[in-house]
């Protein structure tokens, strides 16, 4: 077959990849990610230079991207988080260009509408065929749902399935059809099956955790919202996990399933599929490696693709469905505004990922954070970097209990008839600094070192050149 | 007889640890023992007055506050208590309390400050520990001593070292503590449970010390205080047959023993039904 390539510089001179081109890769290979490295590696041995990366995320095993950029391999970035070295690198003020931050739904807008346009999309499959259909449910280092990879895959100029594991039989799962994918890359390995397979997130159990999550939990029991038959987003952190440990008896009782869960799924939510607490599961991105398998025996554990999932321009994705969402956040100032991009010493730490989204497209959106992390107040005067705005958010719960948004007077009420205190914003705050004090803001040069976007492609705020 | 004042949980928290002492108030416990004793090295037990200190003036709580001071016999606890403001405690937990006398002279010291600060005299409780043989030999006298006296506790490590009595015959020693405090009208708190990762084990020893008349636990993590609260509350099938048999007898209002549902019901069980209602009303 003439699209299949076990020498990346064969393919390169096929592809005629070109200085100033614009190159993607997704991030569900997440910290056991190899692909980026070994392209970018051979691009640059090639000489190549001036390239636009574009990725739906990046991690902290992409830190190499900083000898990239230094010699000039690398000129632009556009992602979804930053972390790591290469966060730190960059909130230096050490690219010449800004990075582009965009949540995973405005960069599904991006791709499709024009603003950005992939020449090669370089798309890790754990499984292919010799016809050129790919997927991450089936082979060896299987890594569930192409979320990220089907959508590119439909946009970009030229698609590059990148396997370490080739089927001369027909794949039975095909999530990337042979009708988009231009070329077949064979590299040893796609990854480090270990950080691949091991759990993205690991559910903690520290009684902070536990108590927001029993608060959360307690939130949704008495808010007076029929849960039953509703579509929810969980969220990947800790909190959100424990929190659905403890609905399970509450959800038994009264006989409650969930429509849909969306987003990130995680093995808990694989099991709440299983034990029949939710009738299906979106998948996007799978977090967990038990994913693959349940996406590969269970029909009602779909993979869905970032347009479905949270394109704004779609007016039938997954998000405008919601109808409750649990996201978590670095930061919430006075004004409901949160931040899940940068510390409150102004690094990069984090990812927008589906946190603009789901907030726009959910009924009702929660964030769930401790009040103070350490030292650190969560809940600010002001965040550091606007991320997701505050009209999208509409209750905040913490250790010390729930805030709703004063404008909701009649979830206000039912709270309060069922025994609940509803706190303000402004109560707590002041707590936070009765206890920890006001942290003194980050100081910044004029230089911008990233942009945030909102979902539509505007800029919602500009990241600027930390000072030491 | 029932003791007037016990808490089912009382968690300690080392008070040179700052992030605990900020969010320990979360978590549900009844009490929260600052201390200054076994958890706090030599060398930081000045820093911890000071964060304990602050604590108080800064921090909302909303479980009673305690204090852990040092032994009386170590000289230390004057300065435990000078900076604390008396106002914002509820009682003082006094390790390895061995004669009444320790007790006197810890009453009267805080007699002296309660009318300098305005208080009440008398409204700072004592929970003295009995962690020595000698102190178990004076048992009574220590919890007869004075008024302020809330209950007692119990510590089964320095009680092990001092006595070289083995774990499993604590149980004796700890029902002798019970009866003794019952008689007069104090608690008792049994001994903390150290491994914090088994809350299968953890619930278990509770049962048992509810059991033997315990009122409640000292806490060394918070994962403990849910089950500890749960154990030591009654159980909402025991709160609603305490509610009806209660209604019955105000139904009837003689006085007299009655007939509810097949069991014979007197004056005793009356009045312990009272006792799961007030004990019900408290529970997290």
């Amino acid at each position: 077959m003439d699209k299949i390539y076990a020498d990346i510089n064969e393919l390169i001179d096929k592809l005629e990849i070109r200085n100033s081109q614009t190159i993607s890769f997704h991030h569900h290979l997440r910290e056991g990610d190899k692909v980026m490295e070994t392209v970018i590696a051979a691009l640059s041995h090639r000489g190549i230079r001036d390239l636009r990366l574009c990725c739906s995320s990046i991690m902290r095993c992409h830190d190499f991207l900083v000898d990239y950029v230094k010699n000039g391999t690398i000129s632009r970035i556009e992602t979804s988080g930053l972390r790591g070295e290469l966060g730190r690198f960059i909130s230096e003020g050490n690219m010449d260009h800004p990075v582009i931050i965009r949540s995973h739904g405005g960069r599904a807008r991006a791709v499709s509408d024009g603003e950005r346009k992939i020449d090669v999309a370089f798309i890790a499959a754990s499984n292919a065929d010799e016809l050129g259909n790919a997927t991450g449910i089936t082979g060896k280092n299987a890594f569930g749902s192409l979320g990220y990879g089907i959508w590119e895959a439909r946009n970009a100029e030229k698609t590059v399935i990148v396997t370490d594991d080739l089927s001369s039989a027909v794949l039975e799962q095909i999530s990337i059809s042979q009708s988009e994918t231009d070329a077949i890359l064979l590299v040893e390995q796609i990854g480090v099956s270990g950080k691949i397979k091991s759990g993205a997130l690991k559910i903690k159990s520290d009684p902070l955790t536990m108590r927001i999550a029993e608060n959360t939990a307690r939130f949704l029991m008495n808010c007076g919202i029929e849960l039953n038959n509703r579509a929810i987003q969980m969220g990947s952190g800790g909190i959100s996990l424990q929190t659905m440990n403890y609905l399970k008896s509450h959800l038994i009782e009264k006989e409650i399933t969930f429509k849909f869960a969306v987003g990130g799924i995680t093995e808990n939510l694989t099991g709440l599929l299983e034990e029949g607490f939710v009738d299906s599961l979106m998948d996007v991105q799978s977090f967990d490696s038990c994913c693959a398998a349940s996406m590969a025996t269970n029909r009602n554990h779909h993979e869905v693709d970032v347009n479905t999932y949270a394109n704004p321009l779609n007016p039938n994705n997954l998000v405008n469905s919601l109808d409750i969402a649990i996201l978590s956040a670095l930061e919430i100032d006075l004004d409901w505004n949160v931040n899940v991009m940068t510390g409150s010493d102004g690094k990069f730490m984090g990812a927008v990922g589906g946190h603009q989204d789901v907030a726009e497209g959910s009924d009702l959106t929660i964030i769930v954070a401790p009040l103070i992390r350490g030292r650190i107040p969560v809940l600010t005067n002001r965040v550091n970097t606007l991320v997701t705005k505050g009209k999208d958010i509409d209750v905040f719960i913490c250790e010390y209990g729930i805030c709703v948004k004063e404008e909701n007077e009649s979830l206000i009420r039912t709270l309060s008839d069922n025994g609940f205190k509803v706190h303000t914003l402004k109560e707590l705050y002041e707590k936070t600094v009765r206890y920890v004090g006001s942290p003194a803001k980050p100081e910044y040069a004029d230089k911008t070192t990233a942009i945030v976007q909102d979902r539509y492609g505007n800029t919602l705020s500009e990241i600027k050149l930390l000072l030491k | 007889m029932r003791p007037e004042k016990s808490w089912r949980t009382l968690l300690y928290v080392p008070g040179n640890n700052p992030s605990m002492i900020q969010r320990c108030d979360v978590y549900g416990a009844d009490a929260i023992t600052l201390d200054l004793e076994d958890s706090v090295g030599p060398a930081r037990k000045r820093q911890a007055r000071f964060l304990i200190k602050n604590a108080l003036q800064r921090l909302d709580f909303t479980s009673d506050v305690m204090i852990r001071i040092n032994s009386i016999r170590t000289g230390m606890w004057q300065e435990d208590l000078e900076m604390i403001d008396l106002t914002k405690i509820k009682a003082i937990r006094v390790p390895m309390v061995e004669s009444e006398d320790d007790i006197r002279r810890l009453s009267d010291y805080l007699y002296l400050r309660e009318k300098g600060s305005g208080l009440a005299t008398g409204s700072i409780s004592l929970l003295p520990g009995i962690e020595t043989a000698l102190g178990y030999i004076n048992r009574e006298k220590i919890i007869h001593s004075c008024e302020r006296v809330a209950g007692v506790g119990f510590g089964s490590e320095d009680f092990i070292t001092d006595t070289g009595v083995c774990r499993e015959n604590l149980k004796f020693i700890k029902l002798e503590l019970v009866l003794c405090a019952k008689a007069y009208g104090k608690c008792f708190i049994d001994n903390v449970y150290p491994d914090f990762s088994d809350l299968e084990a953890f619930r278990e020893d509770c049962e048992r010390a509810r059991k033997f008349g315990a009122d409640g636990k000292s806490i060394i993590h918070p994962s403990q205080i849910k089950t500890a609260n749960e154990v030591f509350s009654p159980s909402p099938e025991e709160i609603e047959r305490a509610g009806e048999i209660l209604a019955e007898a105000e139904r009837l209002n003689t006085g007299d023993a009655f007939n509810y549902k097949g069991q014979m019901v007197d004056k005793p069980i009356v009045d312990r039904c009272r006792q799961i209602l007030k004990l019900g009303g408290t529970n997290g």
